[in-house]
């Protein structure tokens, strides 16, 4: 999520070829125009059309009571979300930054699968052990419950876990780029493990923890899967929730869903702006001093590495290897509530392989509209990339700020503005593929923009520079050494855009059609109709692809490097 | 404090040799020792042992009555060692200002806030960076920095200072300048110190003791004088003294006396050490008088020194001598050249090596 400081240096060489290879500067500007426009379109066109359907709203329907409720019970479930996943995913990544703990290495790996588990899984697996009638685990301790699953309570644990691996993901990085003499130092002094760690660590990773808390806060507000599953069977509504409702209802309420976004655009853009400001704030404390920093382990005692193994167990267990097995396992059972008792059996896939009606247009749905978004939003954010590169300014700034729109709105509040912008001419997408191509589109496009800008700036200028001093023109440079050199880099973006899209649950159900009917849809009105098994086995399948796209991301980013 | 180790042993996991191996070693209290060596010798990794970040993996580790560790186990952990220390990277917090940081120790300590601030203004005159309290470690300079980690590590009457190389990232005028700074905190704090270098010039200059390591053991540990004077062994002798190290082909005794071979010939040394399997002839500067090639031994006022032939292979110009490399059958020597001589590089030269001003040393 860094968005300054990727590659402050201007390409010379980059801009004097471009300049020389398009010919005329007209020319040159119009084919940049092209994708610019497409980025800025793609995200503003459905957010004007999401304030102009305001516009036609009686204000005082909005502020009645059973709105205001949902507002605060959105809040508070995005916020309690957000800080159990930061507290746990903050800890584990000090744990494996700092901590002497012996046989908990495989349990990275475990919870960094867990990224790629949509939270859907979460919701099915969690009911599968939980459930206060039929859960296993329930059943395990003899019909006590452990929390009420269907409640608020239930949302937001589960929610929390599930964001646990996204805060690792950026919390890890940033404890691993801090020198451990800081923190030694700070022991000299005289503060024990757990001063150093709120008064050294936590200040110095502020940047990172302001990124992972918006990311986190943000994408609980557009928690879709888990609210629908845990909350809405006891009327517990949340925004997201309470939109799909009446947009379901009949006739669909448009405006209010609509008008029930906005303010969550404010939070989404305050909430930016925030982290904005804490990066800047935490830009001005760049760690002084010589020689390079040093990483080093600190020894630990018996109980305390005991206590850490255990925490780092748990947590792998919680995020990762029971809602996976949870699933995996319900997908092989005739009926989940009676598990093995009823039999094993391949016959939920057979069903939605073979048997099921929809599952061949489902599949083409679902391969068509992903591999069309990884090929939008690579092409899209390695132009503008390249653009940046070269034409660095206020147009750059603002295309990039503009992209960033796509993050910073709740996702919920984008899907409802896709909806207004593509049910009508001029975009008339609803009923094809588009309209999902054109959201995911948007919303992916900062996740690639962000690291193939970095990759871009890594590449040395230098190895640009000497490319065109040999007399290459800026197609051979792009041809002969900026490709060869990213393209690990754009591929392991397309496979995160990959993931993404084949997790995403919100945008899929709210932009659906009859026939146009994404993988993850099929998972949802299995789970409507009450087919938890149908349900885990076609989940299980979408687990399987997106973890494959995951690891090759990895593969490749790791390739990269090397 | 005095500090004791004992017998320390330390292995990395993962690491097949020991980073210290059998460390016995006492520091003394209210005196400064500098642990010496070569880069890997294992200075580093001693002096983190004693704060405590490292466990060991044998032997214990006092401070003074105390046992602060002992084989695999760490009794007091660091932050109650009461120990400062200063870091090459200086590991200031950036997010702290001059102040803070050096309060930091005190806020640990719950000082109440009247006395910190009074301890902190204290800490800020006598590091001369009153004026600089407010600011963030990012505004200052390298010296400056450095002064504030060594306010930070004293501010709290710590028992023992740890250094560990503080001025490696300094330039050569400014380390100069600091050396002088923190012998002159030392003298007014009057604090343990255990100073970590491998320019054995800032030992020279900063300690009482000097510990030369080598490949995790001790070599020598002695007063800097001592050190310079009479090097333990051959390595002590190559890392630290000016004069020349000669392995000896053959030491016999010879009526009380040593007749000892070498590549410059043989000579006869009044010592009564005990003759090791392996030892070397050390020949400081001042044992070589360096004549014109062809001058005769009867030349040579010094009846029992040793002659021979050598060529001059370079020659650096001091302040008050200049000193010169000769080669000898593939030795080299480090010899004074009075100031106005005639020698020049790759002249052939005769050598009188008086064997008084010569030891023999172990190890070769
Ligand atoms: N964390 C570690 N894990 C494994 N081996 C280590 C570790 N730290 C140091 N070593 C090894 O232990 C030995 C001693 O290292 P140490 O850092 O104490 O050396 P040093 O004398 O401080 O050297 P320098 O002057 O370069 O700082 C070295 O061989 C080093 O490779
Ligand atoms: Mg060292």
């Amino acid at each position: 999520m860094t968005v300054q400081q990727t590659n402050t240096k201007p390409t010379v060489a980059l801009r004097v070829g471009l300049r020389s290879t398009l010919g005329s500067p007209v020319l040159r500007s119009v084919a940049w125009a092209i994708p610019l426009a497409l980025i800025v379109g793609l995200v503003l066109y459905p957010l004007l059309q999401l304030m102009l359907g305001v516009l036609d709203l009686d204000t005082n329907y909005v502020v009645a009571g059973p709105y205001l409720r949902v507002f605060r019970n959105t809040l508070i479930y995005a916020l309690g979300s957000t800080v159990m996943a930061l507290v746990i995913g903050t800890f584990l990544a000090w744990i494996f930054s700092r901590g002497d703990v012996p046989y908990i290495r495989p349990a990275r790996v475990i919870i960094f699968v867990g990224f790629v588990v949509s939270e859907f899984i979460y919701a099915i697996a969690y009911t599968f052990l939980l459930d206060p009638q039929a859960g296993y685990l329930t059943w395990a301790l003899g019909g006590h419950t452990l929390f009420p699953l269907y409640s608020m309570t239930g949302m937001v644990l589960i929610t929390g876990l599930f964001m646990v691996p996204q805060v690792f993901i950026l919390v890890e990085p940033a404890l691993e780029n801090l020198g451990t003499d800081l923190e030694e130092a700070s022991e000299a002094c005289g503060a024990n493990r757990w001063a150093t760690l709120l008064r050294v660590h936590i200040p110095l990773i502020t940047a990172a923890l302001a990124a992972a808390a918006l990311l986190t806060f943000l994408l609980s507000f557009a928690s879709f899967g888990i609210p629908a599953a845990l909350g809405v069977p006891n009327r517990i509504y949340v925004l997201s929730t309470l939109v799909f409702s009446l947009i379901r209802s009949y006739p669909p309420d448009f405006t209010m869903a609509a008008a029930l976004s906005i303010p969550f655009i404010l939070v989404g853009l305050l909430a930016t702006a925030g982290k904005i400001y804490l990066l800047r704030r935490s830009v001005r404390f760049r760690v002084v001093g010589g020689k390079g920093k040093q990483m080093r382990r600190r020894h630990m005692s018996k109980p305390l590495q005991a206590m850490l193994f255990l925490v780092v167990w748990v947590a792998a267990l919680l995020v990762s290897i029971l809602p996976l097995a949870a699933v995996v396992f319900i997908s092989f059972t005739n009926s989940w509530s009676r598990g093995i008792s009823d039999g094993l059996g391949l016959h939920n896939y057979q069903f939605i392989l073979f048997d099921s009606s929809g599952t061949a247009n489902m599949a083409q749905t679902t391969i068509t509209v992903t591999v069309a978004t990884v090929v939008v939003v690579t092409t899209l954010a390695l132009l503008y990339a390249l653009y940046e590169n070269s034409h660095r300014g206020i147009v750059s700034g603002t295309i990039r700020m503009i992209a960033y729109i796509g993050i910073a709105v709740p996702p919920i509040a984008f899907t409802i503005g896709a909806l207004f912008a593509y049910i009508k001419p001029p975009f008339a997408f609803y009923g094809t593929i588009w309209i999902l191509v054109a959201t995911y589109s948007a919303r992916f496009v900062p996740i690639a923009t962000d690291s193939i800008a970095a990759g871009l700036g890594q590449i040395s200028v230098d190895l640009r520079e000497a490319a065109a001093s040999c007399g290459a023109s800026s197609w051979c440079i792009f041809r002969t050494v900026i490709f060869p050199l990213l393209w690990p880099v754009v591929l392991a973006a397309g496979m995160v855009v990959t993931v993404f899209a084949l997790r995403e649950v919100l945008s899929a159900v709210f932009l659906s059609t009859g026939t146009i009917r994404m993988a993850m849809v099929g998972v949802f009105d299995f789970w409507e109709e009450g087919n938890l098994e149908f349900a885990a086995a076609l989940a299980t399948l979408l687990t399987a692809l997106a973890g494959t796209a995951y690891i090759l991301a990895g593969v490749l980013g790791r390739r990269w490097r090397s | 404090m005095e500090i004791y180790l004992t017998d320390v042993v330390k292995q990395y996991p993962g690491s097949p040799t020991c980073a210290i191996e059998g460390l016995t070693l006492t520091i003394e209290g209210g005196k400064v020792t500098t642990l010496l060596g070569p880069s890997g010798c294992g200075k580093t990794t001693t002096l983190r042992c004693i704060a405590g970040f490292e466990g060991i993996n044998g032997g214990t580790l006092r401070f003074g009555e105390t046992v602060v560790s002992d084989a695999g186990r760490i009794i007091v952990e660091p932050s109650k060692r009461n120990f400062g220390m200063v870091f090459q990277s200086y590991a200031l917090w950036p997010h702290m200002t001059v102040m803070q940081n050096i309060a930091y120790g005190l806020r640990a300590r719950n000082w109440d806030k009247a006395r910190i601030a009074g301890r902190v203004d204290k800490m800020l005159k006598m590091l001369e960076l009153s004026h600089l309290g407010k600011r963030y470690p990012g505004e200052l300079s390298g010296g400056q920095q450095q002064r504030v980690a060594l306010g930070r590590a004293l501010a709290y009457d710590p028992s023992v200072l740890l250094l560990d190389e503080p001025l490696a990232n300094l330039d050569a005028r400014l380390r100069d300048q600091m050396r002088e700074e923190i012998r002159a905190l030392y003298e007014q704090t009057g604090v343990t110190m255990v100073y970590v270098t491998h320019d054995q010039s800032e030992a020279a200059f900063l300690s009482d003791n000097v510990v030369v390591m080598n490949a995790g053991k001790i070599q020598q540990n002695s007063p800097p004088a001592e050190l310079f004077d009479h090097p333990a062994n051959s390595f002590v002798a190559r890392f630290v003294s000016r004069s020349s190290v000669v392995p000896a082909s053959e030491v016999r005794r010879i009526d009380g006396r040593l007749r000892v071979k070498t590549a410059l010939g043989e000579c006869d040394l009044c010592s009564d050490i005990p003759v090791d399997a392996e030892s070397s002839l050390l020949v400081s500067p001042s044992a070589i008088d360096v004549l014109p090639r062809g001058t005769s031994a009867a030349a040579v006022t010094n009846k029992a020194a040793l002659i021979t032939d050598g060529e001059i292979v370079r020659i650096e110009q001091g302040d008050i001598a200049a000193i010169c490399m000769v080669k000898v059958n593939d030795v080299h020597l480090k010899a004074h050249l009075p100031l106005e001589s005639r020698f020049s590089r790759r002249m052939p030269v005769t050598l009188a090596i008086d064997p008084a001003k010569c030891q023999l040393i172990p190890g070769c």
